[in-house]
C-alpha cells in the first residue's frame, strides 16, 4: 500500500532529518577524544553510522525475505 | 519484630477479593495491591524470611536481596500501569487473571527455594492462558491451549530438577546450580521455556495476540518475569545463554519488521528485548548480572505501556495524532525508552549491558548487540508507534483516558530512570554498580547509532512499505499444521488397529465359545463312553495335581 503524496513528503523530511543529525554527530565524533565504547573497530569515527544504517538495512531486507518466504494466512487471527 | 510476607501474596489476595468487586473497585485493587506489593519488597531487611519445614523440605517464601527487590519492583510498577489502564473497560475474569499473574510473577521472583518458585512460576503460565481467553474465539481458545501446553513442559522440567536435586540430597534452595547436572537442565529447559527462548517465543506470541489492553500489559511485562529470575539467580554465567540471548535479540527483529499486525510486533520485539536479558546473564560477571536485572526492571513499565498502544481499542470515529498531543508525545518517549535513546530507562540500562560485554571479550556479542539495537529502532522504536498512534485510521489514536493513564506513568518512569540512573545502579545486584552512562563518547555514539538506524528506518518504510495481510509463518506452525495432521493420521491408525484387536479379540472368543458349547454337549449326552472319558480325564488331571502336591522340595 502507497502512502499519500503528502504523508510520503512528511516522512520523507522526517529521514533527511535524521540522516543531517546522524552526518552532524559522526563530524562530532571526529573531533571528540577517542575514549573506548567497545571493540577497537567501534572506536573508528563514524562506526555507529555506518553500522546503524547497515544493521537496520540488513534487518529490513531479512524481515522482507521473512514475509516473502513465510507469509501466507497461517490460520491464526489476532484477538 | 519486622513484618516479613512474600510481596506477590498481596497481588494474589487481591485476585480472589476481585472476582467479588463491583467494576468500580477494581482498577483501585490492582492499584493498592501493586503498590502495596512495592512496599512489602522494601520492608524487611535482605535475608531468607518466614523459613518452614514440610514433609522434611525447607520451604523459604520470600528471599529478599538486590535481584528480588529490583525486579519486583518493576513488576509492581507494570502492575499499576495495567490498574491504571483496566479501568477502560470492565471484564472480571480479566482482571483476576492480570492480578493472578502479576502476583504469581513476583512470589517466583521473592521465592526462597525451588518448590515455592515452581507453583508460583506455574501459576503465572496458567494465568497467562486464562489472558489469552479475552480474545473470545476460537483461534483464542486454540491459543489458550498452546500456552497451558508449553506451561505443562516448563512445569514438567521444573518438576524433574527438583525431583533430581531431591533424590540426590542437594539443596532445594534458589541457588547457583550446575547447568551441566540432570537438575541443571531440567531448570534451565523450564526457564528458558518461560522466558521465551525459541522455539518457546511463541507462547508469548499467541497471549499478546489475543489478549486485550490489560492482559497483554501484564503479559509483557510479568509473563516472562519468573523464567529470568531463575536464569539470574541459577544460571549466571552459562555460555550457551550467550548464545541463545543473541539469537533471541537478532532472529526475532526481522519477524517482527515483517509482522502484518503491531501486536505480532510487539511479541516479537519483547522476544528480542528478552534476548539482550539472557545473554547478559550469559556473560555472567557482577556488572553483566546487574544489567540483566535492570533491563528486566526497565523493560517491565516500558513494555506493558507499549502493549498498551498495540493492542488499544480502536477509535469508533477516525481521528489524526495531531488531535491528540498528549498520547503522541507519550507514544514518542515510549518509542524512545524501548529504542534506548539518551535520557531514557532503556538507554541507561542497556549502556551497562554493552559495557559488560566489552569487558567480556566477546567482541562478536558487542557486535550482535550493536545491530539488535539498530534493529530495536526500527520495530519497536519506529514500526509498533507508527502504526498505534501516527498512521491513518491508527488504533491508537484516540485511546481511553484511562489507558492514557497507563501511557502515562509509563513514560513518566522511562525519563525518570534515564535521567536520575544513579538509584537504580544503587540499588542493583550484587552490590553498588559504578558506570558513567552519559559520559559525551557513550551518548555520541549511541545518538549516531539511533540518527542513523531511524533515518534508513523511515527511508525504508517510505519506499519499501511491509506487505499487508498475510501473516507470517513461525515454528509453531510446524505442529499446528503438519503436526496436526500428523497426529489425526497417527489417530485413524491407532484406531484402526484397535478394531482390528476388538474383531480379532470377538473371533478367538467365538471360537473358544463353539469349544466350550461343544463340550457342554458332549457332558450332556447320556453317552456311557463319554462318561468314562470324562471320568478318566478329571482322575488324571487330580492325580497330577496330588503328585504335584506332594513331591519332596
Amino acid at each position: 500500500m502507497t502512502p499519500p503524496r503528502s504523508r510520503m513528503a512528511e516522512r520523507a523530511a522526517a529521514a533527511v532529518a535524521l540522516l543531517s543529525a546522524a552526518a552532524l554527530l559522526g563530524v562530532v565524533d571526529i573531533f571528540l577524544p577517542r575514549e573506548r565504547v567497545g571493540p577497537d573497530l567501534a572506536s573508528e569515527p563514524g562506526f555507529f553510522v555506518v553500522a546503524g544504517a547497515a544493521a537496520t538495512l540488513a534487518v529490513y531486507g531479512l524481515g522482507r525475505a521473512a514475509a516473502l518466504l513465510l507469509g501466507r494466512d497461517d490460520g491464526e487471527g489476532q484477538g | 519484630m519486622t513484618f516479613a510476607l512474600n510481596p506477590g501474596f498481596v497481588l494474589l489476595i487481591a485476585a480472589a477479593l476481585a472476582l467479588a468487586a463491583p467494576k468500580a473497585f477494581r482498577p483501585t485493587l490492582m492499584i493498592l495491591a501493586a503498590a502495596g506489593a512495592a512496599a512489602l519488597a522494601f520492608a524487611p531487611p535482605f535475608g531468607d524470611h518466614a523459613a518452614f519445614r514440610q514433609i522434611g523440605l525447607v520451604i523459604t517464601p520470600l528471599r529478599l536481596d538486590a535481584t528480588s527487590q529490583i525486579l519486583g519492583l518493576g513488576c509492581a510498577i507494570a502492575g499499576v500501569i495495567a490498574g491504571l489502564a483496566s479501568a477502560h473497560r470492565s471484564a472480571r475474569l480479566e482482571d483476576a487473571a492480570v492480578l493472578t499473574l502479576f502476583g504469581a510473577a513476583a512470589v517466583a521472583a521473592f521465592a526462597g527455594d525451588m518448590v515455592s518458585f515452581i507453583a508460583a512460576a506455574s501459576l503465572a503460565m496458567l494465568a497467562a492462558g486464562a489472558i489469552a481467553l479475552a480474545g473470545q474465539s476460537p483461534a483464542a481458545r486454540a491459543a489458550a491451549l498452546r500456552i497451558l501446553a508449553w506451561q505443562a513442559l516448563a512445569g514438567m522440567a521444573y518438576l524433574t530438577g527438583l525431583g533430581l536435586a531431591w533424590a540426590q540430597g542437594a539443596s532445594l534452595s534458589l541457588d547457583r546450580v550446575d547447568p551441566g547436572s540432570a537438575t541443571g537442565v531440567a531448570f534451565l529447559v523450564g526457564a528458558l521455556i518461560q522466558v521465551g527462548a525459541p522455539p518457546a517465543h511463541v507462547w508469548l506470541r499467541d497471549a499478546l495476540s489475543h489478549a486485550g489492553p490489560t492482559g497483554a500489559a501484564a503479559v509483557a511485562s510479568a509473563g516472562p518475569l519468573a523464567g529470568a529470575a531463575a536464569l539470574i539467580r541459577l544460571f549466571p554465567g552459562e555460555p550457551a545463554l550467550l548464545w541463545i540471548g543473541a539469537a533471541m535479540a537478532l532472529l526475532a527483529a526481522p519477524f517482527a519488521l515483517a509482522s502484518p499486525d503491531l501486536r505480532r510486533t510487539l511479541a516479537y520485539g519483547l522476544t528480542a528485548q528478552l534476548g539482550l536479558v539472557v545473554a547478559a546473564v550469559g556473560v555472567g560477571s557482577p556488572l553483566a548480572v546487574a544489567a540483566a536485572a535492570a533491563l528486566m526492571f526497565a523493560a517491565s513499565p516500558t513494555m506493558a505501556a507499549l502493549a498498551l498502544l498495540a493492542t488499544a481499542p480502536a477509535p469508533t470515529t477516525p481521528a489524526r495524532s495531531e488531535g491528540v498531543p498528549l498520547t503522541a508525545m507519550l507514544t514518542v518517549v515510549l518509542a524512545a525508552a524501548a529504542a534506548a535513546a539518551p535520557g531514557s530507562s532503556g538507554y541507561v540500562t542497556r549502556s551497562l549491558l554493552m559495557e559488560a560485554a566489552e569487558q567480556s571479550g566477546h567482541d562478536w556479542l558487542w557486535y550482535a548487540l550493536v545491530v539488535a539495537g539498530a534493529a530495536t529502532v526500527a520495530h519497536l522504536g519506529l514500526k509498533l508507534p507508527f502504526g498505534a498512534v501516527f498512521a491513518a485510521a491508527a488504533p491508537a489514536a484516540r485511546p481511553p483516558f484511562a489507558i492514557q493513564q497507563g501511557l502515562l506513568l509509563g513514560a513518566f518512569v522511562a525519563v525518570a530512570v534515564g535521567l536520575t540512573p544513579n538509584w537504580l545502579y544503587a540499588m542493583l545486584p550484587p552490590g553498588e554498580v559504578s558506570h558513567q552512562p552519559y559520559a559525551p563518547e557513550r551518548i555520541v555514539a549511541q545518538a549516531q547509532l539511533l540518527a542513523a538506524a531511524g533515518a534508513v528506518g523511515v527511508v525504508l518504510h517510505l519506499f519499501w512499505p511491509a506487505p499487508q495481510g498475510a501473516g507470517l509463518t513461525d515454528v509453531d506452525w510446524l505442529w499446528r499444521r503438519p503436526g496436526r495432521r500428523l497426529a489425526a493420521q497417527m489417530g485413524g491408525g491407532l484406531l484402526a488397529a484397535y478394531g482390528w484387536w476388538g474383531a480379532a479379540l470377538g473371533r478367538v472368543g467365538r471360537w473358544a465359545g463353539r469349544g466350550v458349547s461343544k463340550l457342554g454337549q458332549i457332558a450332556e449326552r447320556p453317552d456311557p463312553a463319554a462318561r468314562a472319558v470324562a471320568a478318566a480325564l478329571l482322575l488324571t488331571a487330580s492325580g497330577c495335581v496330588v503328585v504335584f502336591l506332594l513331591k519332596p522340595s
